[in-house]
């Protein structure tokens, strides 16, 4: 049954299309109500609708319970459902400070990208740092390793922490990456370090945004790599810091951040 | 294509620019207000509707202010660029390749027409007439991959497209004449690669602090001379220090005058123009659209109706109510168009403010006048004193941050901006950011996405 909705406690809904992912998040009387993560099909419009779709349901809600939407990630610019659209990095900051408000330092690690961003105490963005041309460091990147080990993605992370050494991986092209892993494993080295030393890899290029940016704590880890342990744990290894576990899903702190940006604007209307 | 509609010039409009001043060339020819009207509403929309797709992806984009009347002057200027080149090369006026950055007195003083990238690239896409933004899009890159299969795909991709466009015959050239170690270190290896092919000239710039380096001015000094005496050859006109003389002050007179409209808009409560036709001014002012004195003539006229809009705070056209005010360091930003729907607005480039930011003394040596201005161009000093020169035109520019770009396979500029960047947010209080890109003429979707969010978070 749909809940019957208070003109005076809307609903807001954030939709993020992603390279790989979309994802959408509801916000009903300052909570969240509902989510949903889809992949992205061709059709970003159709991705972000279908993901809003879904995290309505699982709402119980309806599209006419949403007073403002707003759309992030690669896929806004074809988001005509949206009321505003907002860049990622602002929407990742706001997400991140609804989840953990002391949050100064952002690693937001997506599908094809990577961002370093510094947040001041109400979650307002006040610098940040991207990769430019290259996607080693991305989700794309560990989807490509995750294939060559034939393991899942999701056992990469555990599989790093197994290690008893580091290999280097002399290569930051995700293709050649895959090709010196073929060679190394070929050497006989474990499959295990190798993964540890991609990771460490991925890390020091991370690390490299950070040295524009500078770190402050609290750190706090968003993205769909967010999710890998292994990452987690290399990352802290290599920026000397501790980074804070979302206990929410890491992949969703875009949506939720355009979802509470939606409240934002959506109030003001 | 477009997804936003189609530039025209509203015939209300007509009468009231027609009561403005007509184009002076230099050689005598006078273009009416009756025939820009005619061209920029009849003739370009034909031969380069490109120009006139206002699609936000379109980096090649004219203006959308239709009433600010001297920005029509400037898209007929722009949009009839390869007429104008094609009638002096046939004349016999040598056509000569430069890189950005340097004043272009010596050039036009012997007789030549000096021509940077931006107008190589104007020229070659006015080749391709009736061609839509999607078709122009697909020539450019084509350009560019021809200068990759050639050369590298390592190699900057302005430079490259050049090549090709040279390579082609597209754009013809006469005379390549680079000031070796301003800006580009992709040049060297892009002269070595003209070695055979067309005939060059080569002066080699000291980077150094210029105060007490007299050294420097007489090197360069020595350098001008050369180059001089090559282009006169080629025109086959024979020159004089006072004719140099009279060349510096026509050009000192537009690098006044742009300045002061320069001044005047950064004064303003409301930017009074839009960042394509702000960007244009600095742009009329470097390399003139290819003729000194008609640029002179336009950039009068813009300075009245700049100093107008500012007396009525009168806003660009596509404009936010309070934009984010952007400063940019480096190859520029891309899609102007897209930087104000953002919520922003450029306030200036430092790669055009620097060659408008000198006077050439106009009396005594010109060729030691020249060598001596350009040893204090901000752009290619050294990269410590840079930054400072680059923090104190942020602050003049009354900017709110600032951007630096740098093109993908510059590595001069990789390994400099981040000390600029350094110093402009010590000396300023700035946020600034580095964005590395390669821009094509459709979209520019990470570059943009990352100033989209500077703005956001200056906002």
């Amino acid at each position: 049954m749909t809940k019957k909705i208070d003109n005076n406690k809307p609903a807001f809904a954030g939709v993020d299309v992603g390279s790989l992912t979309a994802k959408s998040v509801i916000v009903l009387n300052g909570t969240i109500a509902g989510y949903s993560l889809i992949p992205t099909s061709l059709n970003s419009e159709q991705s972000g609708l279908t993901a809003l779709q879904k995290a309505l349901e699982v709402a119980k809600l309806t599209r006419d319970d949403v007073k403002y939407i707003v759309a992030t990630g690669y896929g806004r610019i074809s988001a005509p459902y949206a009321n505003k659209t907002v860049t990622e990095i602002t929407c990742h900051g706001r997400g991140a400070h609804y989840l953990h408000p002391n949050t100064r330092t952002i690693i937001d690690m997506g599908g094809q990208d990577c961002k370093a961003i510094r947040l001041d105490k109400d979650g307002n963005v006040t610098d940040f740092a991207m990769n430019d041309k290259c996607a080693a460091g991305t989700g794309r990147f560990l989807e490509v390793m995750a294939n060559v080990f034939k393991v899942k993605l999701d056992d990469l992370g555990p599989l790093a922490l197994k290690a008893k050494e580091i290999v280097p991986m002399s290569s930051t092209c995700t293709v050649f990456a895959e090709s010196e892993t073929v060679s190394l494993l070929a050497r006989g080295e474990k499959p295990e370090n190798i993964i540890k030393g991609i990771h460490h890899a991925i890390a020091h290029r991370v690390s490299g945004m950070f040295s524009r940016v500078g770190i402050e704590s609290d750190v706090f880890f968003s993205g769909g790599v967010a999710k890998n342990v292994g990452m987690k744990a290399a990352l802290e290894e290599v920026l000397k810091a501790k980074i804070v576990a979302p206990e929410y899903d890491p992949q969703l702190v875009g949506a939720l951040g355009a979802a509470v940006l939606a409240k934002n604007y959506g109030s003001k209307v | 294509m477009s997804n936003n509609g189609t530039l025209s010039y509203p015939e209300e409009l007509k009468q009231k620019f027609l009561e403005t001043e007509d184009i002076n060339y230099r050689d005598g020819t006078i273009v009416t207000t009756s025939e820009i009207w005619k061209y920029v509403t009849d003739v370009a929309p034909k031969k380069y509707p490109y120009a006139y797709d206002l699609d936000y992806n379109n980096r090649l984009r004219r203006s959308e202010d239709v009433e600010y009347l001297s920005g029509i002057k400037v898209n007929y200027m722009t949009l009839s660029l390869r007429d104008l080149l094609l009638k002096a090369h046939d004349k016999g006026i040598p056509l000569i390749h430069v890189i950005g950055g340097q004043i272009m007195d010596a050039y036009y003083a012997a007789g030549g027409i000096a021509f940077r990238n931006a107008l190589v690239s104007q020229m070659s896409r006015s080749t391709q007439e009736g061609a839509s933004l999607r078709k122009i899009a697909i020539y450019e890159q084509e350009l560019l991959e021809k200068g990759n299969k050639t050369f590298s795909y390592e190699l900057c991709g302005p430079a490259l497209r050049q090549r090709a466009n040279f390579d082609g015959h597209i754009v013809p050239i006469d005379l390549i004449a680079p000031y070796q170690c301003m800006r580009c270190s992709d040049l060297a290896r892009m002269i070595e690669s003209y070695r055979d092919k067309f005939p060059s000239v080569s002066i080699d710039v000291p980077i150094v602090e210029y105060e007490n380096k007299e050294w420097a001015v007489d090197y360069l000094t020595s350098g001008l001379r050369g180059l001089t005496k090559k282009v006169s050859n080629l025109s086959g006109k024979k020159i004089t220090d006072k004719d140099i003389l009279e060349e510096i002050k026509l050009e000192n007179k537009v690098r006044k005058i742009a300045r002061e409209i320069h001044d005047i808009w950064w004064s303003a409560k409301v930017p009074p123009t839009n960042s394509i036709d702000f960007g244009e001014v600095a742009q009329l002012a470097i390399d003139f659209k290819a003729d000194p004195v008609a640029a002179l003539g336009v950039l009068k006229e813009i300075k009245e109706e700049v100093k107008g809009r500012v007396k009525h705070s009168i806003k660009g056209k596509g404009l936010a109510d309070d934009p984010a005010r952007l400063y940019i360091v480096g190859m520029g930003a891309g899609n102007r168009a897209r930087i104000d729907k953002m919520g922003g607005v450029m306030v200036g480039t430092d790669q055009a403010w620097s060659p408008i930011s000198v006077h050439v003394k106009e009396t005594g040596d010109p060729h030691e006048n020249i060598a001596r201005a350009t040893l204090t161009l901000p752009f290619e000093q050294p990269v410590e004193r840079r930054g400072e020169l680059e923090a104190e035109l942020s602050k003049r520019s009354r900017a709110d941050g600032v951007v630096i770009t740098l093109a993908w396979g510059c590595n001069y500029t990789s390994a400099s901006v981040r000390v600029i960047a350094d110093i402009i947010k010590e000396r300023t209080g700035l946020p600034t950011n580095i964005f590395e890109t390669n821009p094509g003429v459709e979209g520019a979707e990470q570059l943009e996405n990352r100033i989209e969010a500077f703005v956001e978070m200056l906002n």
